[in-house]
């Protein structure tokens, strides 16, 4: 009886066990990551008689949680994957709504760009047109920095996006270690409370969400986790310890994010971020949001920089030469917060096409005092003292630095951010050309003549003057000085070819070579030879660096001055400046220029010969003394004073100085019969009476002359007073008092320059006779590269001692080939151009009937047709740029462009090529999507199938349960009826 | 197979939200006639529907330049209409003139008459457009192009590159002509002069009665009109070349036109017909949810 009592007591309670963890089933039917539970019920063994074994009931044994860890995982798996393709296909279809929408994309805006250069090219003169195309150039701005706006603020989004990911992903990263050490105090999972496991369950796949991991759990349950695919390299949770993981993004470039964990302690970067919201947000950085950015910098840079290319080559409408249109950055901040000096840094932009986003470092060198700046994508460097150019950048230095301080100068803003319209007025548009041709009426051909702006033609390419002589000796300390009898002469040795080119924009050029061999001979790219020993027209080709269609020309050489090249001061000898010192009192002073030189070669001379120079410009003939002598050769050369304004000195040993010649002239009007001058303290004053049929002039020339005031007088032919110094003295200061001729009181400094060469007629060799070293002087810069030839007397390549001095500089814009006016001439099949205001001959060759074009500096002449003999064209600045359309045509042109960007593509094209490139990411990102969400739905599936909880399920199990609970109740009720029975009998 | 609750409702509210979605969608597409609301609705055809656009802006500007040449090429023609009518008169001149003998009187008026023309020429040669531009200018539209000076020379300050303006993608037509390619100067004497010294010379010969003169005055002006007779074929011909851009623009504008709208235009009988799928489909959907709610072993235990 009692073991009927126990067996119902047995059964009520394993029941009623059931019937908890039934409800509790029911109760977290919709609890995320709770896993079904099961109560097994055993029999409760038995009592094992003689002959029989009576059952003792029924046991709970256990709660079975009904996991399968494999279901889990590719649950947790396919959760990763599904949520990094939601994140991803999410962005790209805002970043698609952004670049591919008409309204706010870039293709429509540079289509009205386009039209309205059109409507400017058909009416260049019209304020409509003008205006409309500013405004289509604001719109493009406006459309270029509001995707790039966009673009910037997807990366803030994302940013933050991973950035809370990250957050929430280490949150998780602790819970799961949390639990962890909560599971390792048991042995065995098995033992582990049922929502521990649970707990762990949610929290791995919350993590799959944000991270793809891989997890391997150990006896216990504990949980150790690794990012990615598989269980290799650093854990992120391992037992109780979760590392921290951080990102850091470049500032520029979208595409690059950088994953570590224990930054601060041992950090180790995470590569590899694939799936899970984080990865699906990485690879929406790196395959469409850095590429999209890049993209629109490449464009606004390219687009930008032509238009601007273009715009400056034009005229606007009050004929002033264009200006950018657009500005387009980088904009770059630099930072230098750490250094110790008091240095600043200034970066400014000198060349806007070369200009790229790129990082750059500065750091100085104090031993060297000297600082390296380094491109940090490239490596490259230069180093420099204070002023540093690289990549179209200009760095200055201002202040003292300190050993080891460094600035970084990063891209601040992305180019397409930075776009915007720089003219603001309709008469800015440069819609004209800068040069226009005309013809004269009287032309018999029927040509037409375009001219544009073209880029300098090819030429064969030799080192510089300053690659040649890299130390450029000041010119005012050359060795044309008497103190300096050493110089630094490098030996170039014979060659057919240049041996140096002296670039455009080159001045105060002073090229020598020394006695022991060796002449220069100069020429430009177009054939015309400007000094030297004349050579040979076969010289001019272009693999010695002419141009192609260059010819010989000898008009200018040796000539200078109003002769000469472009009325230029080339000289072929030598040349000086004044001397410039400070007196005590910190005044300037200007001392003489004066020529020292060798000892003279008489043997050089025959007597009674005439040997030709050409002193300051002025070529002369000498008639060489019988016998020759020293004296008499200096004698000649003064003989010419008066012409040349530069005499000849003797030494005692055996040399020659030439002294620019000093000359304050008093012209006629300015005397008169009471005219008064002081020199040198000492007054001659016109005495009327005393004139004695003399001018004034004359009176003051010989009471100047009959008197020690270091001062000679002369009459000119006009009758002026001529002021000079007296022999010994030449080219010294003079000082004048008060006077009444005119003059200013103070001392008039000589300021003349100083040259001795020879006329193309005489041999060079005349100058080293005289003791002279040769060479070639050029003061002011020219527009244009000259090539220098080493040769001998006769034209020939030779070696040569070269030693000189030069100063680079910028083009003179008075010289530049698009400032001057020409005159194109044709004839016999030939075409000539000359310069018309100093009636040079610049270029002239055979006239090319296939191209029908003729080139010279920047510019390109174009022809219709083949031009009649003697037909003429001039060629000249636009003086009428309001009707002309020739730089709106080509800004129109431009739609066309394919040569402006690396694809070869036009700009609209590109853009065209980037809408369709994130709009492929974006339909692959939504197929992938949906495939996820496939897997992932399976997986969903095979884990519920095994862990879910079905509601009728749980509802059956309760009535089976509660009817074995009732029947179990039956059984002791039944044995207490027996109870009662047995007791009733009794 | 064992299904768990969560699984049917997960499923069902799965389906319901993708059939909102898609009505969603399909009702905005109705009400804007795209086939898109946003371009990530259509990420694959965007790209291709802008530069659709594009080709048609272009083409509309193609007309439009042509248009504003038209205007310039009228004014050249129309010049040289009027051209060639005095240079008719001055053939008739040229004729009476190179009569010999002729009264010194008659040879005065006829030279007064061509001093006229002269004047009536330069005036022709300084023909201006109604868009105000000097059509045989040339770049240099904005400036009268030929200057009659005071000892009756005539000077051209024009340019010699046309105002050349593109009417399509490959086609330029001149706005405003070079006024040396079409007032053309004639051989005489193995050298070039000029239309305008030619007349001064010949109402010099008149004036002066050289019977020489006069009779090279015929052959001059025979060849000075034909070159009025040539640049006349000329622009004629690009008043032809005019009116097939023109042309061509709009033929080609027609079917960019009709590519846009298969590539954006929605079919509406199509999406209203799917809209009415998605409607049954949404009801479906809805209902099934309300019959699974309702079904419940606890009901059927009850």
């Amino acid at each position: 009886m009692v073991d009927l009592v126990s067996i119902g007591v047995s059964g009520l309670g394993a029941y009623q066990r059931a019937l908890a963890t039934t409800s509790n089933n029911i109760a977290n039917l919709q609890t995320e990551g709770y896993v079904r539970q099961r109560a097994v019920i055993e029999s409760a063994g038995q009592d094992n008689l003689s002959r029989v074994s009576l059952g003792n009931g029924a046991r709970f044994t256990e709660v079975q949680r009904l996991y399968d860890r494999f279901a889990e995982e590719n649950l947790q798996r396919a959760s990763s994957s599904l949520k990094g393709e939601e994140a991803l296909l999410k962005e790209l279809q805002s970043l698609q709504d952004s670049i591919g929408s008409s309204e706010a994309g870039l293709h429509g805006a540079f289509q009205a760009f386009f039209d309205a250069a059109r409507d400017l090219e058909a009416a260049p003169a019209s304020p409509g047109s003008r205006a409309g195309f500013l405004a289509a150039a604001e719109g493009l701005s406006a459309r270029f920095r509001g995707l790039g706006t966009a673009v910037e603020t997807l990366d803030g989004t994302t940013r933050t996006q991973v950035d809370q990911a990250v957050s929430e992903i280490n949150t998780l990263l602790g819970e799961i270690a949390s639990l962890n050490t909560q599971l390792v105090k048991r042995a065995s999972d098995s033992e582990q409370p049922m929502q521990l496991l649970d707990r762990r369950d949610a929290a791995l796949k919350a993590l799959s969400e944000g991270l793809g991991v891989t997890v391997e759990l150990g006896p216990s349950g504990a949980a150790t986790v690794f990012a990615g695919e598989s269980a290799s390299g650093v854990a992120l949770v391992e037992n109780g310890r979760a590392r921290t993981m951080t990102v850091t993004f470049d500032p520029y470039d979208f595409g690059k994010a950088e994953f570590v964990l224990d930054a601060a302690s041992q950090p180790v970067v995470l590569a590899n971020v694939r799936t899970g919201t984080l990865g699906g947000l990485v690879n929406f950085r790196g395959q469409a949001l850095g590429p999209t950015a890049d993209k629109l910098d490449e464009l606004a840079l390219a687009f930008g920089r032509e238009v601007n290319k273009l715009h400056r080559q034009g005229l606007d409408s009050l004929g002033r030469p264009g200006q950018d249109v657009f500005y387009v950055g980088p904009d770059f901040v630099v930072d230098g917060r750490a250094n110790a000096g008091t240095s600043r840094l200034g970066v400014e932009v000198v060349n806007s096409n070369a200009v790229d986003a790129r990082s750059y470092e500065m750091r100085f060198d104090a031993s060297r005092n000297i600082w390296t700046l380094r491109d940090l994508k490239t490596g490259s460097s230069v180093q420099g003292t204070n002023n540093l150019v690289m990549g179209g950048l200009k760095f200055s230095i201002q202040g003292t630095p300190r050993d080891g301080d460094t600035y970084r100068i990063t891209p601040e803003s992305h180019p397409a951010t930075t776009f915007r319209t720089l003219i603001k007025e309709g008469a800015e548009v440069a819609s004209a050309a800068k040069l226009v041709t005309k013809a004269a009426l009287r032309n018999f051909g029927t040509s037409s003549a375009d001219i544009h702006l073209s880029e300098a033609r090819a030429a064969e390419t030799f080192r510089s003057i300053s690659d040649l002589l890299p130390k450029s000796v000041p010119l005012g300390e050359q060795s044309f000085t008497r103190n300096v009898p050493l110089r630094d002469d490098t030996l170039v040795t014979a060659n057919a070819t240049p041996i140096a080119v002296i670039p455009a924009g080159y001045s105060k050029v002073a090229l020598s070579t020394s006695a022991a061999g060796g002449e220069l001979a100069i020429f430009t790219r177009d054939g015309r030879q400007l000094a030297g020993p004349a050579m040979a027209a076969s010289v001019v080709r272009a693999a010695n660096g002419f141009h192609a269609d260059a010819t010989y020309s000898d008009d200018y050489l040796n000539k200078t001055g109003a002769n000469g090249y472009l009325d230029q001061s080339l000289v072929f000898g030598v040349s000086q400046v004044p001397g410039s010192q400070l007196d005590i009192d910190g005044n300037r002073v200007l001392t003489p220029a004066k020529i020292f030189g060798g000892v003279v070669d008489l043997a050089g001379f025959t007597a009674g010969d005439t040997v030709d120079l050409q002193i300051n410009g002025e070529t002369v003939s000498i008639t060489v003394p019988t016998p020759v002598t020293l004296t008499g050769l200096a004698s000649a050369i003064n003989t010419h004073k008066a012409s040349t304004k530069a005499i000849a000195e003797t030494t005692t040993d055996g040399k020659l100085v030439f002294k620019s010649y000093h000359e304050i002239v008093v012209p006629s009007a300015s005397l008169n019969n009471t005219s008064s001058i002081t020199l040198s303290g000492v007054a001659f004053t016109v005495a009327a009476a005393q004139l004695a049929g003399r001018t004034p002039a004359q009176y003051l020339r010989d009471a100047i002359n009959a008197t020690e005031s270091g001062v000679t007088a002369s009459v000119s032919s006009a009758g002026a007073l001529v002021l000079t110094n007296s022999e010994g003295a030449a080219g010294e200061p003079i000082v004048i008092g008060s006077n009444t001729v005119g003059l200013t009181s103070q001392t008039y400094f000589n300021d003349r320059n100083l040259s001795i060469g020879v006329p193309s007629t005489e041999s060079a060799s005349v100058l080293r006779s005289l003791g002279l070293r040769n060479g070639f002087v050029m003061n002011a810069a020219l527009a244009e590269d000259l090539l220098v030839f080493g040769v001998n007397n006769q034209g020939l390549a030779a070696s040569v001692y070269l030693s000189g001095s030069y100063e680079a500089g910028s083009v003179p814009a008075t010289l530049a080939p698009d400032a001057r006016e020409y005159k194109l001439r044709f004839e016999s099949g030939n075409y000539s151009l000359v310069d018309i205001a100093t009636n040079t001959e610049v270029a002239a060759g055979v006239f090319d009937t296939t191209t029908r074009a003729v080139q010279y500096g920047n510019w390109t002449v174009s022809l219709s047709g083949i031009p009649a003999d003697l037909d003429e064209y001039t060629i000249q600045p636009t003086d009428e740029p309001l009707g002309d359309n020739r730089i709106a045509a080509a800004l129109a042109n431009l739609q066309g462009n394919r040569a402006m960007l690396a694809s070869k593509q036009t700009v609209q094209q590109e853009y065209e090529n980037l809408v369709n490139r994130v709009g492929a990411i974006t339909v692959q990102a939504e197929i992938a999507k949906d495939a996820q969400q496939v897997v992932f739905d399976h997986a969903r599936e095979g884990r519920d199938q095994i862990s879910g909880v079905n509601l009728d399920e749980e509802l059956a199990d309760l009535l089976r349960y509660q009817q074995a609970y009732q029947a179990n109740a039956q059984v002791i009720q039944v044995a207490n009826r027996l109870f009662d029975s047995l007791l009733q009998r009794l | 197979m064992r299904v768990s609750t969560s699984m049917i409702f997960q499923g069902l509210t799965d389906k319901l939200a993708n059939n909102a979605a898609d009505m969603a969608q399909l009702q905005s597409q109705i009400a804007t006639g795209n086939n898109y609301a946003t371009p990530s609705d259509a990420a694959d055809i965007v790209g291709r529907v802008q530069a659709v656009e594009s080709r048609l802006k272009t083409l509309e500007a193609d007309t439009k330049a042509v248009t504003r040449v038209k205007v310039g090429v009228d004014a050249q023609a129309r010049a040289l209409e009027i051209a060639a009518e005095v240079m008719d008169r001055l053939k008739e001149i040229a004729f009476r003139g190179a009569n010999d003998p002729q009264p010194q009187a008659v040879l005065e008026t006829l030279a007064e008459e061509v001093a006229g023309i002269k004047r009536s020429l330069v005036d022709l040669a300084n023909m201006r457009d109604a868009d105000d531009r000097y059509v045989f200018g040339g770049a240099r539209s904005g400036e009268i192009p030929y200057v009659l000076n005071a000892d009756g020379s005539v000077t051209y300050e024009g340019s010699t590159s046309p105002l050349r303006v593109r009417v399509n993608d490959a086609s330029y037509e001149d706005a405003s002509v070079p006024g040396v390619s079409v007032w053309k100067s004639i051989p005489r004497d193995g050298e070039a002069v000029d239309m305008f010294s030619i007349l001064t010379s010949y109402e010099n010969a008149l004036r002066s009665g050289a019977v020489e003169g006069r009779q090279q005055g015929l052959r001059d002006v025979e060849a000075l009109s034909n070159n009025v007779g040539l640049a006349i074929a000329k622009t004629g011909a690009a008043q032809q070349r005019l009116e097939i851009s023109e042309r061509q623009a709009q033929e080609t504008a027609i079917r960019a036109q009709k590519s846009l709208a298969d590539l954006k235009e929605l079919d509406f009988a199509a999406a209203l017909a799917q809209l009415q799928k998605q409607e049954l489909l949404m009801q479906a959907s809805q209902s099934l949810l309300g019959r699974l709610s309702q079904l419940s072993l606890l009901d059927s235990i009850r």
